[in-house]
């Protein structure tokens, strides 16, 4: 049973060390990459920083009736739509 | 000097795992097969650097980098189109430096610059002072804001044409991403805290200063901006006319404004902000010296970020007296090195331990 999951998507870093945000509901994902966020999300796994400089890091916090949930995931692992979500702050 | 390489990567296991969920969808999956072989290429890549490196200090050793014979006198220059895709390299272009794909041809010719820019003023051959060929990827993503250096290679996005412009308009981003490389081979500074503040400085000083050298600007004509030839219409609209300003860190025009004192460091900050205390440390030494930037005030900080005792976990304080002591030792009789260079970081707040000066 689906839990009615928010997702709060912070980015950080990149050449501009610009910060953007946004926030999406689980039920307005596609399954497949919901399926791969949460796996993400509940992995053991460290997911240490893809290597190099200037590359976007997104900070997601999924939000339930269970609790929060917060994990750092490297742009090269984060599925493309869910990464658009998000919009610069100026 | 060694490759020294503090960054990590996404275990291949985990992207192998991933890469065999069938509820995952093909593309998917085939793209983490695809990271996993990039990544191994990768690091097989970056054991030929090593021992590329390595031969050129034991070439260096006993003589010319030349009579070695193995290493490459000028880098080749290589352009690759990502074609609005996140696959790299992407399909390699064909004689970039005449391409109609003017964005082709700004990297080839930038970068070139960048190649000219750090042998004549800092004598050394491409990132790796070994001749590495420098690659660049173009058109990377969709309206992707960003430009990167993965360890290997530049990447370049297009901009969304309303904040940012295409990324590589603008000369001090290319100069940027490449000084990427050469500290990774050099400093080999870590991607956080003060190492990480360091590590972003270091490419902003060095990308102005190729902004400055190939315009053959003095540091009184200068702008020191980061980022100016990037800013789109809606950035534009809203005041803003670059990303960082050298010279004003914590100014409203700047899109990323940043702390210039270091009583202002951000603990657990990105490496694009408190990079704002020594990006405006070398703003004053520069000024203060006076000429041209790459001339007196680059050589000491070249000299610094390719020192012996540059280190990884190198704090702000020992960064500073790394150059301090490169502005005595290079220009033992211009005190105006010493003195310029020792009155900047002390204005930023980070004044000399050695009390006998």
């Amino acid at each position: 049973m689906q839990h009615p999951d928010h997702y709060f998507i912070e980015r950080r870093g990149g050449f501009a060390g610009l910060k953007a945000s946004g926030r999406i509901d689980g039920d307005a994902m596609d399954p497949d990459d919901r399926h791969l966020l949460e796996t993400l999300l509940d992995s053991t796994e460290p997911l240490a920083a893809d290597p190099g400089a200037d590359r976007y890091t997104y900070v997601v916090t999924r939000e339930n009736a269970l609790g929060s949930t917060t994990r750092e995931i490297p742009e090269s692992v984060m599925p493309p739509t869910l990464a658009s979500v998000v919009a610069p702050e100026i | 000097m060694c490759a020294r390489d503090g960054c990590f990567i996404v275990p291949p296991r985990v992207l192998r795992r991933l890469a065999e969920d069938e509820s995952i969808p093909v593309e998917t999956r085939q793209a983490m097969r695809d990271c996993v072989a990039v990544e191994e290429a990768w690091r097989g890549l970056r054991n030929a650097q090593t021992e590329a490196i390595q031969i050129s200090l034991l070439a260096s050793g006993i003589t010319t980098l030349q009579v070695a014979g193995v290493l490459a006198s000028v880098p080749a220059i290589t352009v690759y189109d990502c074609k609005n895709t996140r696959s790299l390299p992407g399909s390699p272009v064909s004689n970039p430096g005449k391409s109609v794909d003017v964005t082709a041809k700004r990297a080839f010719d930038t970068t070139r610059g960048v190649v000219d820019f750090y042998r004549q003023c800092f004598d050394r051959n491409s990132v790796d002072d070994a001749g590495m060929t420098l690659m660049s990827s173009i058109h990377y993503g969709v309206r992707y804001d960003n430009a990167f250096w993965n360890g290997a290679q530049m990447t370049y996005g297009d901009g969304d044409g309303q904040i940012f412009l295409d990324f590589t308009k603008a000369d001090d981003v290319i100069g940027h991403e490449l000084t990427h490389g050469v500290t990774q081979f050099t400093a080999g500074l870590d991607y956080s805290d003060e190492p990480g503040a360091l590590n972003e400085s270091v490419s902003d000083v060095f990308g102005a200063m190729f902004y400055q050298w190939r315009r053959k600007q003095t540091v009184a004509q200068a702008d020191w901006l980061i980022g100016a030839d990037l800013m789109g219409p809606v950035a534009g609209t809203k005041g803003y006319t670059c990303l960082r300003d050298m010279a004003q860190p914590g100014s409203r025009h700047c899109l990323s404004p940043q702390p210039s004192q270091y009583r202002d460091y951000i603990s657990g900050g990105d490496p694009h902000e408190n990079s704002g205390i020594p990006n405006h440390a070398f703003y004053l030494a520069a000024k203060s010296i006076g000429g041209r930037s790459w001339e007196q005030a680059g050589k000491v900080w070249y000299a610094a970020l390719t020192s012996p005792k540059a280190h990884r976990l190198m704090t702000m304080s020992e960064f500073a007296a790394l150059t301090r002591a490169a502005a005595r030792s290079l220009f033992p009789r211009d005190t105006n090195v010493y003195r310029g260079v020792d009155d900047a970081w002390t204005r930023v707040g980070i004044p000399s331990a050695d009390t006998s000066v």
